[in-house]
This record gives structure tokens, sequence and C-alpha cells, in this order.
């Protein structure tokens, strides 16, 4: 596979292009593994301004019209919508799990199993979150099941 | 949509089949203990038995597909329970399975009820539980696949 790098000027946007026959499994590896890293999400941590790498996201959660994003151990605020956050993140580690959570799959644990054909996520920082039983289609779907 | 009603009527059938088997057992032990000697089963009860497993297993739509919580699940999970009794108890009076006056014969049919409602809510968590392996086995493979692409 040829790969061609290119310099841009300061403050144009930079853009990765794939082109190929088809998206094989290893492309949209790759292109999801770039996502990934690559994305950040900027929240207000007291008067500073932080940048979030998503890998480190362990979940979002929307309360009240607010959505937060969980880390290890810190929680921020973040400006997006939780559909904004789906959709940009789609075929990434991020799954939505419940009409009010997405979950980083790279972060969990174990399932476990719940009430009512629901599953529980347990995360590697030993917080635990509900997938709705809608949504398991999805996850055996997205795991290769 | 289409993939939750698939999904509903697969619980359906699942739930009918399981009722049925539960039905046959208890119907089994309820005739030999209060109807042994006096009468011979008339064939109708196998439709009756079919019947009554059909109407027990609607009660699985008490339980809506959408997100709800644990205390809402709670709930409808006595819901269902009494629902059960309600249909199998009717179904007792209306077919003449038992004599309304007879309180053993009463309590050893909503003891069968109880046995029958634990013996496949036993099975369905045995299979959610084998589901959950399933799904700890994808999720490692998947996370593998994922830390060896990110090595690269």
């Amino acid at each position: 596979m040829k790969i061609t790098i290119q310099d841009i000027a300061p403050g144009e946007e930079e853009e990765i292009i794939v082109r190929c026959r088809e998206l094989d499994e290893a492309l949209l590896r790759m292109i999801h593994g770039l996502k990934t890293r690559r994305g950040k999400f900027t929240v207000a941590d007291n008067d500073k301004i932080r940048q979030i790498d998503a890998g480190d996201i362990y979940y979002f959660e929307a309360v009240d019209n607010k959505v937060f994003l969980y880390l290890e151990k810190d929680v921020f605020e973040t400006r997006y919508k939780l559909y904004e956050i789906e959709d940009e993140y789609a075929n990434t580690d991020f799954f939505r799990a419940s009409k009010s959570v997405i979950i980083n799959l790279a972060k969990v644990k174990q399932f476990a199993p719940d009430f009512g054909g629901r599953f529980e996520a347990q995360m590697r920082n030993g917080e635990r979150l509900i997938i709705s039983r809608q949504y398991v289609p999805a996850l055996k779907k997205r795991l290769g099941m | 949509m289409t993939e939750c009603i698939k999904k509903r009527v697969v619980e359906l059938l699942l739930t009918f089949c399981m009722v049925t088997t539960g039905s046959v057992f208890v119907c089994a032990v309820y005739n030999k203990i209060f109807w042994s000697g006096d009468t011979f089963l008339d064939a109708d009860i196998l439709w009756q038995l079919l019947a009554m497993a059909f109407v027990c297993s609607l009660g699985n739509f008490i339980h809506p597909y959408r997100e709800i919580s644990r205390r809402r699940e709670l709930f409808d999970r006595g819901l269902h329970y009494v629902y059960i009794n309600v249909v199998v108890l009717g179904c007792g009076y209306g077919f003449g399975w038992m004599d309304i006056e007879n309180i053993f014969m009463l309590a050893a049919m909503t003891l069968g009820i109880l046995v029958v409602f634990v013996s496949v809510s036993f099975v369905i968590r045995r299979l959610h539980e084998r589901e959950t392996e399933n799904l700890n086995r994808m999720l490692k493979e998947y996370q593998q696949a994922a830390q060896r692409t990110a090595k690269q």
C-alpha cells in the first residue's frame, strides 16, 4: 500500500483520505483507531481549558440536558449532545448503551446479566452501567456475534 | 423495529414451550393427587393446556421493550406473576380442573403456578447468563484485536 504524506500550511485542517477498492476489516479498524486516538474533547477544568483524548474517556452520560464525560476518576461537562457524539464516533469504541449513556467498549472490564434482558457493563474503574435491552442487538453486532 | 418484533416473537415462542412443558408436569402431578382413579382425562385437556400456556405467554407483553427503571421492572414482574395466577386459576375454574370450594386444590394449583414461574424464570436467567459469557468472550476478542491494531 502506498502511503503519501503531504505538508500543509499552518492553520489548515489536517485530513486523511483513504483511497481503496473496498473498506476491509483492517482498514475499518485503522480508521476507527485513528478516530478514537485523535478525537479530543475540550472541557472546562475549573478556570482552565483542557483537552481530553477520546481514548481516555470511560463513558458519556446525559443528566438534565447536560452531558458529562467520565474519565477514570474525573468528571467534566461537555457541550456536545449525546447524538452528536454517537454520530461523530460511529465505528469507534464508543457505543450507545442506553438513552442517556454512551460507553467506551475499550474500557469495559466485563458484562454481567441484569433484570429483564438487560446487561450491566462493569467498567475498568469499577463503575457499573446498564445496557438497555433495545441496544443489546447492536452490541452483539458490534462485537461480531 | 423489525428486530424488536422478531425478538419478541422468539421470546413468546420460547416462553410458550416452557410454560406448556411445565403445565404438563403440573397437570400430571395434580391429576395423580386429586383425580386419580375417578376420571379418565378428556383429550380436550390437551387443547386447554395449550390455550392456557399461550394466554400465559402473552403476559410477556407486560414488559415493554423500551427502557424502564429497575423499580418498574420489578413491579412489572410482580404484575406478570399476578396475571399468570389470574389466567391459570381462571382456566382451572372455567375448564373444571378444580373444585373451587376445595382449598387443597386451590393451594396445589397456586403452588404449581409458583413452581412453573420459578422454573421458567430460572431457565431464562441461565440463557441470559450464557449470552453474557458469549458477550464477554467477544468483548475480549474485540479488545485484543483493537490492541493489535494500535501496536501496528
